[in-house]
């Protein structure tokens, strides 16, 4: 049973798209890219806060996905999971560059509200959009600091150190909010989808 | 499975392991299928993270873009290399051969022209070279960030074409023990500063830096360990902003 990943015959189907990407299936890729754009797409803005560069981020993370496709293996983890970690490595990379950039140039990225964007409504959403609602009842059960240290570490991308200087906490404190509260967040989703 | 492990798979999956403690933990996994187990279910559940965000849709563009650049895979529906090659060879040879026989009946007119006009050239030589030489050079005084650095001068000459500087230095104190400044080449379209190398003791010093996007970069100079560092690790002392 997968926490927050999608339900087994949905993950299924997933693989399935994948495994066909994986030989070359142009329709499959299509179909890979309606069902995953919107989360994919949604995670670059909340990281990046810039819509040109979340747009360039999701199409290298595309593109990414189909030359890598045929090395994606199951058992290491849910369709989802493989996409979203391949958009979130990179996204972390770019947000690395630009605060080094950034202190050098004096200049930090405008916090953009998505202007040419849409809010898609297709069914591969509406699952995306229930399973939504369940990671934020969890998260929401969690304490305020475990949701802060986990907030940190996944969208900002801080390390372990940077986490305990920003929150002016010791390190062993950082690293058991993390742990407790991304076990308490496995927890309570497996319990909301049992 | 341990306390410790069973950490170091949540750590992991947040991303806040560094490289010795991920080599612990992957070692660990090799024997451990629980632990192995964990990990997946840590994985999905910090990727259930990914949809605590408003949920927008890309623009359609995006899609036709992605679609538009995707390249073939070996494998799929195209014809395969040991059928199209030598089909592609000769209608090269062929290609060549015409064009040769072409490109010598013009080359002949060409070089009785060129001879013509050389001499009307020759004049003009110097006089270009050394506009350009003026054209492709800008002086772009760096500004100091720090008040303590605020009485030293530096100055960089910046040659575009060459991609190559000589900054002039007045007042700088000696670096601090431990310490070199270094300086650092601005270009908005590198995702880096690029290293330019450290600033030796004396009033001025070449640097020269790979090809880059801009004509107008920026620069910088900070505080780093001896010996200077791959990317800047200390305080930005002078920094003056590229022309975008």
């Amino acid at each position: 049973m997968q926490s927050s990943s999608p339900s087994a015959a949905q993950a299924n189907e997933d693989e399935r798209l994948i495994e066909k990407v994986a030989q070359g299936d142009r329709a499959a890729f299509s179909l890979l890219y309606d069902r995953f754009s919107t989360p994919l797409y949604s995670l670059a803005l909340k990281m990046l806060a810039n819509e040109a560069e979340a747009q360039d981020l999701l199409q290298e993370v595309f593109l990414s996905i189909w030359n890598k496709a045929p090395t994606y293996r199951p058992e290491r983890g849910t369709a989802f999971s493989w996409v979203v970690s391949q958009l979130r490595n990179r996204a972390i990379d770019r947000l690395r560059a630009r605060r080094r950039h950034g202190e050098l140039l004096d200049a930090n990225a405008p916090e953009l509200e998505p202007s040419g964007s849409t809010v898609a409504t297709s069914a591969s959403n509406v699952e995306f959009g229930e399973r939504a609602r369940e990671v934020r009842s969890a998260l929401d059960q969690l304490s305020d600091e475990q949701r802060q240290v986990l907030r940190l570490a996944y969208f900002e991308g801080l390390t372990q150190s940077e986490i305990a200087e920003k929150l002016e906490e010791p390190l062993g404190t950082i690293k058991a909010r993390a742990h407790r509260g991304l076990a308490r967040l496995r927890t309570i989703l497996r319990f909301l989808h049992d | 499975m341990t306390d410790r492990l069973e950490e170091l798979a949540a750590l992991h999956a947040l991303g806040l392991l560094d490289e010795t403690a991920q080599a612990d933990l992957l070692k660990a996994l090799a024997t451990d299928a629980e632990a192995d187990k964990l990990l997946r279910d840590y994985l999905d559940t910090a990727a259930g993270l990914a949809l605590d965000v408003p949920q927008v849709g890309p623009p359609p563009t995006i899609k036709r873009e992605i679609l538009r650049q995707l390249p073939a895979r070996a494998g799929s529906n195209i014809l395969p290399f040991s059928t199209w090659l030598p089909y592609a060879i000769a209608a090269c040879l062929l290609s060549l051969a015409v064009y040769q026989t072409w490109r010598n009946s013009v080359l002949k007119h060409e070089l009785a022209d060129a001879q013509a006009t050389l001499k009307n050239f020759q004049w003009q030589i110097s006089d270009n070279a050394e506009r350009k030489a003026f054209a492709d050079l800008r002086v772009v005084p760096i500004d100091p960030k720090d008040p303590a650095y605020l009485s030293a001068s530096l100055i960089v000459a910046w040659d575009n074409s060459l991609h190559q500087g000589v900054i002039t230095v007045q007042n700088l104190p000696l670096a601090p023990a431990g310490h070199d400044y270094q300086l650092w080449v601005l270009d908005p379209h590198e995702a880096a500063p690029v290293n330019a190398g450290l600033l030796t003791p004396g009033p001025s010093r070449r640097f020269t830096v790979p090809p880059l996007a801009t004509s107008a970069p920026g620069f910088a100079v900070s505080l780093e360990p001896t010996g200077g560092s791959p990317a800047p690790t200390g305080p930005i002392l002078f920094a003056v902003a590229p022309i975008e």
